[in-house]
């Protein structure tokens, strides 16, 4: 496992909140080797982005407290002085976020803004750095890079921005790109741009993406391996492939099927996941997904339930996932 | 009531929104919506789909006589058949509206029972015995216990505000509803519990729906007939499957092009 470029080993990270200590993420574990997407799934609130933001750190240090281990090249990064930590945020691993308005200055330009982050971490002239801040919102598709770099962020178009933060995450040439919903906000015609833009520049920069998005067809679009996540823990991770053909964990089963695919047929009801992801409060015994699960057995609300490896590369947190692997369909799928 | 006569047509409707710049000095007008006619038919669902800003949600606020119209008009048909022109913003019962974020509309100091009795009262309802029956048959048609009705609004998941939204426009018993991207901010699992429940009511009761989305599965899913807007006209229409199968507008083809694959074996070879 050495050649993975980000490993995180049983992350937990909790906050202390007026009603308590609540644990957001649970026991997490995955990997990205360089060059690869890996895609991290769930509906809101199952913990995607307080992972995302655990790696950096960046949530509020006064209320968070992480623990595990999170190895980046060769260090684990909840162990990390701030100072060090300040040197991989922006310079080795990048993030981007579904809204880039929240990360760009409003009163600073496009240019200066981009001019910027580049000579805060290349050793080269403000000119030159200006010529490749253009060079760069130019490799991201945005028409008359030169003219932009004047404008103002209210003065683009929410998918310009989103490039512009792009240009920005590049900037650096980072080894690792963390994008949390980057597409979430955007007309499905811009998402398709931007997921063919990042996936032309993971090539060229030969980084490993972390990719976040509570999208089915997204995954599709773009993961090679994936993580889906349910109330804080990793209930089944496999290639991407596995996961759409042979998927093994109930609550997949469930995502895949409430999207209306193709072959949905106008005079059925969708199948649904009755109920809704429940607070970090009220976090059931057992198998957390159970209440909302059609295949429950009695059994599984009384322990703890265990990811169960299933293959090589698949593993999956249910006690019946290894019935379900096998593709039995246990009346429908588990899925309403 | 002839059923294939529809129950609201817009007639070349118009919206410019003049804005004035920073100090007042200069005006711009945009023309947010540009000539769209379309009519919606009782226990059908027209989708109207384009990119945002392309004046989906102002055409639908025209429609439910939100906002009026720069030129244009909007004919409503009532039960006993005669209709109604409105060419000015009026509230009319019949045509309800249901939003991405019914949140923030709802009034987070109220419970439940007393935001449906609320739009009640608007459209003139004031017995409380009646007020009592609709709320109840509202909120039993979108699945809510009377214990639900005693709760305030923050009290509920993302989807469940989102049947309270439902249940506010049905309670007035309307004949079409506006769905302004009703499940785009929901997870698909829970938009499927939504949609099943849109279309349920449907052929229950016979709704219309005119429903704005930017998701072409739901699209599909849903709708009978679709239009496609660009730039505030409505540049395409056609039966549903039509517009599948052979779409014409460049916009159009350019959307369903857009559409993220169901299947990663589906990349293409530039996308992989
Ligand atoms: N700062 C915080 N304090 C307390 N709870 C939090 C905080 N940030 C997130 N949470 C909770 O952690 C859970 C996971 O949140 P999040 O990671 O944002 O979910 P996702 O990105 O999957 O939608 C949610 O229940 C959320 O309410
Ligand atoms: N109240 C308003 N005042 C000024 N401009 C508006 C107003 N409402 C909408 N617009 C403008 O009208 C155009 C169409 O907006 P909208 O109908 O909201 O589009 P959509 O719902 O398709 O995203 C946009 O350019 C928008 O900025
Ligand atoms: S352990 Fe039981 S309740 Fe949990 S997902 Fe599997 S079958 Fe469903
Ligand atoms: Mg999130
Ligand atoms: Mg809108």
């Amino acid at each position: 496992m050495s050649n993975n470029l980000l490993e995180v080993i049983d992350l937990r990270t909790s906050f202390d909140t007026e009603r308590g200590n609540v644990t957001a993420v649970d026991g997490v574990s995955f990997s990205v080797a360089p060059g690869e997407v890996v895609g991290v799934v769930g509906e809101s609130g199952c913990g995607k982005s307080v992972t995302a933001e655990s790696i950096l750190q960046l949530l509020d240090p006064s209320s968070t407290s992480y623990s595990g281990q999170i190895l980046f090249g060769g260090d684990n990064l909840l162990r990390l002085s701030e100072d060090a930590l300040r040197k991989v945020r922006g310079y080795r691993i990048s993030m981007i976020f579904q809204d880039p308005m929240s990360a760009l200055n409003p009163v600073f330009t496009i240019g200066d803004q981009l001019t910027e982050a580049i000579l805060a971490h290349k050793r080269i002239g403000k000119r030159r750095a200006r010529a490749f801040a253009i060079e760069l919102l130019a490799k991201t598709g945005i028409p008359e890079p030169e003219s932009r770099m004047r404008q103002y962020p209210h003065q683009l178009s929410g998918g310009q921005r989103q490039r512009v933060m792009i240009a920005m995450a590049l900037s650096c040439d980072p080894e690792l790109l963390i994008a949390d919903e980057p597409t979430t906000a955007l007309d499905v015609t811009t998402q398709a741009q931007i997921l063919k833009l990042l996936i032309e520049l993971k090539d060229e920069f030969d980084a490993g993406i972390l990719f976040i998005t509570h999208d089915l067809g997204v995954v599709a679009e773009i993961c090679d391996r994936v993580v889906v996540m349910y109330l804080g823990e990793v209930v089944e991770y496999t290639d991407v492939h596995t996961l759409f053909d042979n998927p093994a964990h109930p609550y997949t089963r469930g995502l895949m099927a409430s999207t209306p695919g193709i072959d949905a047929d106008p005079e059925d009801d969708l199948p649904i996941i009755p109920g809704a992801v429940p607070t970090l409060h009220h976090i059931p015994q057992g198998c957390r997904f159970a209440e909302r699960c059609a295949l429950v057995l009695p059994e599984c609300r009384q322990q703890t339930i265990e990811l169960e490896v299933l293959s090589d590369d698949h593993a999956s947190r249910c006690i019946r996932s290894a019935e379900l692997a096998t593709g039995a369909s246990l009346s429908n799928g588990g899925v309403r | 009531m002839k059923s294939d006569q529809p129950v609201l047509e817009a007639h070349h409707l118009s919206k410019t929104f003049s804005t004035r710049s920073f100090l007042g000095r200069t005006t711009s007008e945009n023309r947010a919506v540009d000539d769209v006619s379309l009519s919606l038919a009782a226990g059908k669902t027209y989708a109207l789909v384009g990119e945002s800003g392309s004046g989906k949600s102002t055409t639908g606020r025209m429609l439910q006589g939100l906002i009026t119209p720069t030129s244009g008009h909007v004919t409503v048909r009532a039960a006993d058949g005669s209709t109604a022109v409105q060419t000015t913003a009026r509230a009319n019962r019949d045509v309800q509206m249901i939003f991405q974020d019914p949140y923030s509309s709802l009034n987070p100091r109220r419970r439940i029972r007393g935001i449906l009795e609320e739009s009640l009262r608007i459209v003139g309802e004031k017995d409380p015995s009646v007020l009592r029956t609709k709320v109840d048959e509202a909120l039993n048609a979108v699945g809510f216990s009377d214990e639900h009705a005693q709760r305030y609004p923050h009290e509920f998941s993302g989807g469940q505000r989102q049947r309270i939204g439902i249940a506010r426009a049905l309670v007035v018993n309307p004949k079409i509803i506006i769905c302004d991207e009703p499940v785009s901010a929901l997870d698909v699992s829970i938009q499927a519990q939504i949609l099943n429940l849109l279309r349920k009511l449907q052929a229950d009761l016979g709704l219309a729906y005119l429903f704005i989305t930017h998701d072409m599965s739901v699209v599909r899913y849903l709708s009978h007939r679709v239009g496609v807007m660009y730039h505030g006209r409505i540049v395409e229409e056609a039966n549903t499957p039509d517009l599948f199968a052979a779409p014409q507008h460049e916009y159009t083809k350019r959307l369903l092009t857009s559409v993220p694959i169901h299947h990663p074996s589906l990349r293409t070879s530039a996308k992989a």
